[in-house]
């Protein structure tokens, strides 16, 4: 068997040192660009999260605006659901309960789509 | 009596002259015309501290830039010093139509044909190989015009039958400017690194796993869509339906705290509010 040119394992021995070096870096700038990307989704995450709660849970609406019709002690509204909204009208209500529900209307996360408000009566559509 | 060892591969003579014509792998003897050898006295315990001062030793017959050296103990402070030309040995396996490859041991002349058979009819310790002659002198081996020798009197030697001695040399054939130690190092310490790359590549991989696990996690823990895209999409819905209706509410409070008396009527219509 012929001996083996040391040379050779010179070489060899440089070209897997090459390898290791290339798969590192490749391996680094793989990790670092993970690392970023995790950043953005983690920021992505909070965001979706924060704004799901906000405004994505329409589930708690329909008994939030009972609740708030209760408070400002309107008796006379009626409620209904069509087609994913929630229409409330009111009539013949005192304007101190009208301000008195808007207001806390306004202060909640309520996608309010139609709103048609007068002194004594108030029509509202919202979004389910 | 030194160890002999077993030949594994063909056994070639190389002399100035030498023309060959083998592909296998081959061991050389060197003609004592490829190297110098001398005894020398030197009061140092081994071959190793000789080998450090024996080129001032030769320094009256060569220019010991240029040669190698090789030191056998014969005897307590008593060394046979070779010194030989290590790039002519290699031009010289060239020109004898060898591959550098194909060489195996290189032995001294000097220290494989002490033992050889000797026969009643030959002179004490006189040779023949390739058509030369050689005899040794004072335990030197020497190359000598035929006529000092009757031609009756000396044995051809087959190179067949001799047996190799453990004494050899390594010759650098790659080259002039790198020795061999020096690529065994650089070899080491390029795989010893390469050896580190990959602990901290697998270090790097474990990292990259461990990041897709967290964002799996992050994903269940924030209840996200299946789906990075899918997400974006429902969070830009709920950007611009936040966006909106933060508007809406502003334009509202500012209806609200007007200074209009008058106002009978706010309305709200695809975002936008108007008043009566």
């Amino acid at each position: 068997m012929n001996k083996i040119n040391p040379l050779f394992i010179l070489l060899f021995s440089i070209v897997i040192f090459l390898v290791s070096l290339t798969t590192l870096n490749e391996s680094k700038n793989t990790l670092k660009v993970l690392k970023d990307e995790k950043k953005e989704y983690l920021k992505i995450a909070i965001n979706y999260s924060m704004l799901q709660k906000a405004w994505g849970d329409t589930s708690l609406a329909q008994k939030n605006i009972e609740f708030m019709l209760k408070a400002a002690n309107i008796q006379n509204a009626k409620i209904n659901t069509h087609q994913k909204e929630l229409i409330i009208d009111i009539k013949n209500a005192s304007i101190k309960s009208i301000d008195k529900f808007l207001n806390k209307v306004l202060n909640d996360k309520i996608i309010i789509k139609d709103l048609t408000l007068t002194t004594n009566s108030l029509f509202m559509k919202v979004e389910l | 009596m030194y160890k002999k060892i077993k030949n594994k591969n063909k056994l070639l003579y190389l002399t100035k002259t030498s023309n060959f014509s083998f592909e296998e792998s081959v061991d050389l003897i060197l003609s004592p015309e490829l190297y110098w050898v001398r005894i020398f006295d030197i009061p140092l315990p081994n071959e190793k501290q000789v080998l450090s001062v024996v080129s001032t030793f030769f320094e009256d017959f060569i220019d010991v830039e240029n040669y190698k050296y090789y030191i056998k103990k014969q005897e307590d402070n008593k060394y046979l010093c070779f010194a030989y030309d290590e790039s002519q040995i290699i031009d010289l396996i060239k020109s004898a139509g060898l591959n550098l490859s194909q060489v195996g041991n290189i032995h001294f002349a000097q220290n494989e044909f002490k033992s050889f058979p000797e026969n009643e009819f030959v002179s004490e310790s006189s040779f023949k190989i390739d058509d030369s002659y050689y005899i040794y002198q004072d335990n030197i081996l020497i190359k000598v015009p035929s006529s000092f020798i009757s031609p009756l009197e000396v044995q051809t030697i087959d190179l067949e039958l001799v047996s190799l001695s453990k004494y050899k040399i390594s010759i650098n054939y790659n080259s002039k400017y790198i020795d061999l130690k020096s690529i065994y190092i650089l070899s080491v310490v390029f795989i010893f690194i390469s050896a580190i790359n990959f602990g901290k590549l697998y270090v790097s991989c474990n990292s990259i796993n461990d990041i897709t696990n967290e964002q799996a996690k992050i994903k269940e823990k924030y209840k996200m869509m299946p789906t990075i895209m899918q997400t974006i999409s429902v969070l830009k819905t709920f950007e611009k339906t936040e966006k909106r209706q933060l508007n809406l509410r502003k334009e509202l409070v500012k209806v609200f705290n007007s200074k209009k008396k008058n106002i009978t009527k706010v309305s709200v219509k695809n975002y936008k509010v108007s008043y009566e």
